[in-house]
């Protein structure tokens, strides 16, 4: 009788209730609900700022990303409805309500609208795209969903592990990735850019008055990279992965509140790294032995050949992609060719301004453009710092000057960039007719080197 | 079997407990350290990287006085264009004309700060090359809207430029002034100039330098990045309208193409000491005066142009912009085609200083202006 009356005990208990069910909710059904629900909020807060409008609506001129020229922005209309659309679906997601459909919806609609432009390109929302894609797979509505409960779905007891090991192992990319860029001598032996960002944040509360000391900009320098490198490590290992959690809401929060343009990403990361510490079910008897079969949760046919190869081609793919910068000249902060795309976070710090010619080839005619004519402070920033940028934008500008019936238009640009605090230098040939030169992967021959006595070689200054 | 169920529960429970109450215990360590990191940094260097003296050494000692000596300068312009234009003659006109100099002069000092109730003042007070055309159709007819868009290049300082000095014969123009609606154009102009200084001047007092130095914040909305963005722009205009234009440069691209007309006070003759002016303004602003300016700023300091920190390397290129200007021994006109090279030194110099003001100097200050979240690259 006491056991009972202990069991009633306990089970009226808010918290008790609350860790049982924690406790059956599988990791991966847990991250569902997590990422529809940080989705919808982010995107209420995206709309709430107004930058549907400054960014997708306004501009006249949108920065597309090589090999996605065809995706356009849609108009007033077409831009809400698309993000209303992606709102609906991450709250379905969130729901396990027409997860497949949903799930589809909100990848299209998400990685749709962050193509159209890329001068708000962030690393944190190629992760979304990605962490989308790998929903459409995965079949996280089997459990605690109004699928399951509308009998769309048949529930699903035990999820296999290949699901909650996606997801896990997409994070460990991330944080991987974003810690061997940090291994380079500016980082680690200068503090840079750190030493630039922190004294800036003094008005703080409470941290503030020590973010000036030089030896913190180098602690956290050292400190960020050896948590990035090594953190997806311990939060694999069993033994550390509650602590290593703990360090992970310390060092989100700890760079919320220091750099706050960085937005949602901090909170993005703290809640989706929980994927790491949910218990995993496993099969009772079976616990500790590996077969192909519990990790797929089917025996491996035809199709599930496939989806191993699937599997390993998408990590592969996410592990080699953030090399390519190898295959091009050195000082990849500079030129940024093979930047993009390979988490590499927070840095350095750049400036630049550049003013732009257009020449008629064969007459007089010259002028001098005001770049805010055409771009947006947004815009402007992020293309004098980035040479394919000025590239798409010296094209737009010899199109625009084709229309007002100039013949054979010219573009030149006189291009200063700093780079983490180091002396201002040109980062473009001015005496490249921009107009002629096309994008690509191969490398970028009108961009300067970036060492001054190199510059002086080539003839630039 | 329940017995067992409540022994999971408890050991599931158990595992989140004691990893709570870990961290719980180890909290007051942390704010030990914390607070004590915290009192013995205060304790040090308060000041050090705190915007709020620079701001207020800027606003106090900079920006308001050269305000005050713009509207006192404007007002005197005023009262002796009223004198010469009640009963004309040729001491009076001198006087008018040493009030507009001084009076122009003093604006330089102030066009950097186009911000607050002073944005897009520039354009309607400084906008030259004067519109002649619509000077004088303006002048014989007498009805005009000197707010009007239209009106822009035929008010402010080049247009009192051209009807005080494109007549050279001082008596002529005595005797002429009261034809068309000159008077009362000039009577106008000078009013429109002083009423615009004086309530820009006016609002700086009337609570205009409390916000200033209170929006210590870095973004897009602070003083910082408010001050530093027009600073930089006007550095450009300087190189860009003062110099450039005149030239042949378009943007940096020289055509060959000499044109005196795009002077700045082409009729005056003052284009070399209005630039100059100008730069001692700005290094003003750079330096603070005698107080805290931009190249106490520590980043300021910590960055680097070649080997030369970023703080000397500002205020030596202003140094050199001021002498290259001073190297040209006549006045810009006759510069223009007399002593060419020493125009296209000074282009150059100027270029350099923009290129310093708007890239390096706004990286190190780090004055972002971007609104939407970014990776920090």
């Amino acid at each position: 009788m006491p056991i009972t009356m202990e069991i009633e005990t306990l089970n009226n208990s808010f918290s008790i209730r609350l860790l049982s069910l924690f406790k059956r909710l599988n990791a991966v059904v847990f991250y569902r609900i997590a990422f529809g629900v940080m989705m919808a909020l982010s995107i209420i807060r995206f709309w709430l700022n107004g930058w549907i409008e400054k960014i997708y609506i306004t501009p006249s001129f949108h920065f597309s990303y090589y090999g996605f020229e065809w995706v356009r922005a849609l108009g007033e209309t077409g831009m809400y409805a698309l993000y209303i659309a992606m709102f609906l679906s991450a709250i379905f997601i969130a729901l396990g309500f027409l997860y497949r459909f949903s799930s589809i919806v909100f990848f299209a609609t998400f990685t749709y609208v962050e193509l159209i432009e890329k001068s708000i390109y962030l690393n944190h929302y190629y992760f979304i795209s990605i962490i989308a894609l790998l929903l459409c797979f995965i079949p996280a509505h089997k459990q605690f969903s109004l699928d399951v409960k509308f009998g769309i779905t048949k529930p699903l007891e035990i999820f296999p592990r290949w699901m909650s090991l996606a997801l896990q192992l997409q994070m460990a990319t991330v944080y991987f990735f974003a810690g061997i860029a940090k291994i380079n001598y500016d980082w680690l032996f200068n503090a840079m850019p750190l030493k630039l960002w922190l004294p800036t944040k003094t008005n703080l509360p409470f941290v503030g008055a020590w973010l000036s000391e030089t030896w913190l900009a180098y602690l956290f320098s050292w400190c960020g990279m050896l948590f990035d490198t090594l953190i997806p490590f311990f939060l694999f290992w069993r033994k550390t992965k509650y602590l290593a959690y703990a360090v992970v809401v310390i060092f989100h929060a700890l760079t919320a509140i220091l750099f706050p343009p960085i937005g949602m990403f901090p909170f993005i990361m703290m809640v989706c790294a929980i994927v790491f510490i949910i218990p995993i079910q496993q099969e009772k008897n079976q616990a500790n032995t590996f077969s192909l079969r519990k990790f797929l949760g089917f025996a491996p046919s035809i199709f599930g050949r496939v989806g191993i190869a699937l599997f390993v081609l998408h990590f592969s793919f996410q592990f080699l992609f953030p090399f390519r910068y190898l295959m091009y000249p050195k000082d990849l902060f500079w030129h940024e060719q093979g930047f993009r795309f390979s988490w590499r976070v927070m840095l350095m710090e750049k400036a630049g301004m550049a003013t732009f010619h257009v020449k008629e080839k064969n007459s007089n005619r010259i002028v001098a453009i005001r770049n805010s004519d055409y771009l947006t402070q947004q815009q402007e920033k992020q293309m004098c710092t980035q040479p394919d940028m000025i590239l798409q934008f010296a094209h737009h500008l010899a199109w625009i000057y084709q229309k007002l019936g100039w013949e054979n238009p010219e573009i030149y640009v006189e291009n200063y960039v700093t780079l983490n605090g180091e002396g201002s230098r040109l980062l473009i040939n001015p005496s490249v007719n921009l107009a002629a030169e096309q994008d690509g992967f191969s490398n970028k021959k009108w961009i300067l080197p970036y060492n001054i006595e190199q510059q002086k070689l080539v003839g630039a200054l | 079997m329940c017995l067992a169920l409540v022994l999971e529960h408890i050991k599931f429970e158990k595992n989140y407990a004691m990893v709570l109450k870990y961290f719980l215990s180890r909290l007051p360590i942390l704010a030990v350290v914390l607070l004590f990191l915290q009192t013995s940094a205060c304790k040090e260097k308060k000041s050090d990287y705190d915007r709020k003296p620079l701001l207020e050494n800027l606003g106090n000692n900079v920006i308001v006085p050269a305000y005050k000596q713009a509207q006192t300068k404007s007002l005197a312009l005023k009262v002796a264009i009223a004198d010469f234009t009640a009963a004309p003659d040729v001491p009076k006109l001198q006087a008018t004309k040493t009030a507009f100099k001084e009076a122009y002069i003093a604006w330089q000092a102030v066009e950097n700060f186009d911000f607050g109730k002073a944005t897009g003042l520039t354009l309607t007070l400084n906008n030259f090359p004067a519109d002649t055309v619509r000077i004088l159709s303006n002048l014989s007819s007498g009805s005009y809207d000197l707010n009007q868009a239209g009106n822009l290049r035929a008010k402010g300082f080049p247009a009192l430029d051209f009807i005080l000095f494109s007549v050279s014969d001082e008596n002529m123009f005595v005797n002429t002034v009261g034809n068309f609606h000159t008077k009362q154009y000039l009577n106008d102009v000078a009013a429109d100039i002083s009423n615009n200084i004086t309530a820009v001047y006016d609002d700086w007092n009337a609570g205009y330098l409390n916000t200033f130095t209170a929006a210590t914040n870095l973004d897009l909305g602070g003083s910082v990045s408010i001050l530093c963005n027009s600073w930089a722009q006007y550095t450009e205009r300087s190189r860009r309208e003062r110099v450039g234009n005149s030239l042949g440069y378009v943007g940096l691209i020289a055509t060959g193409n000499i044109d005196t007309k795009m002077l700045e006070a082409f009729y005056s003759n003052y284009s070399k000491e209005l630039l100059i002016a100008n730069l001692q303004a700005g290094k003003n602003i750079f330096t603070g005066g005698a107080g805290i300016g931009f190249d106490d700023y520590p980043q300021v300091k910590e960055a680097s142009f070649q080997g030369v920190p970023l703080n000397e390397e500002i205020a030596n290129q202003y140094d050199k912009c001021i002498a290259a200007a001073n190297q040209i021994s006549t006045d810009f006109k006759t510069a223009l085609t007399s002593d060419k090279p020493k125009m296209e030194s000074l282009f150059l110099e100027l270029k350099k200083l923009t290129v310093l003001v708007k890239v390096d100097l706004a990286s190190a200050v780090g004055v972002t202006i971007s609104y939407a979240d970014n990776d920090g690259d």
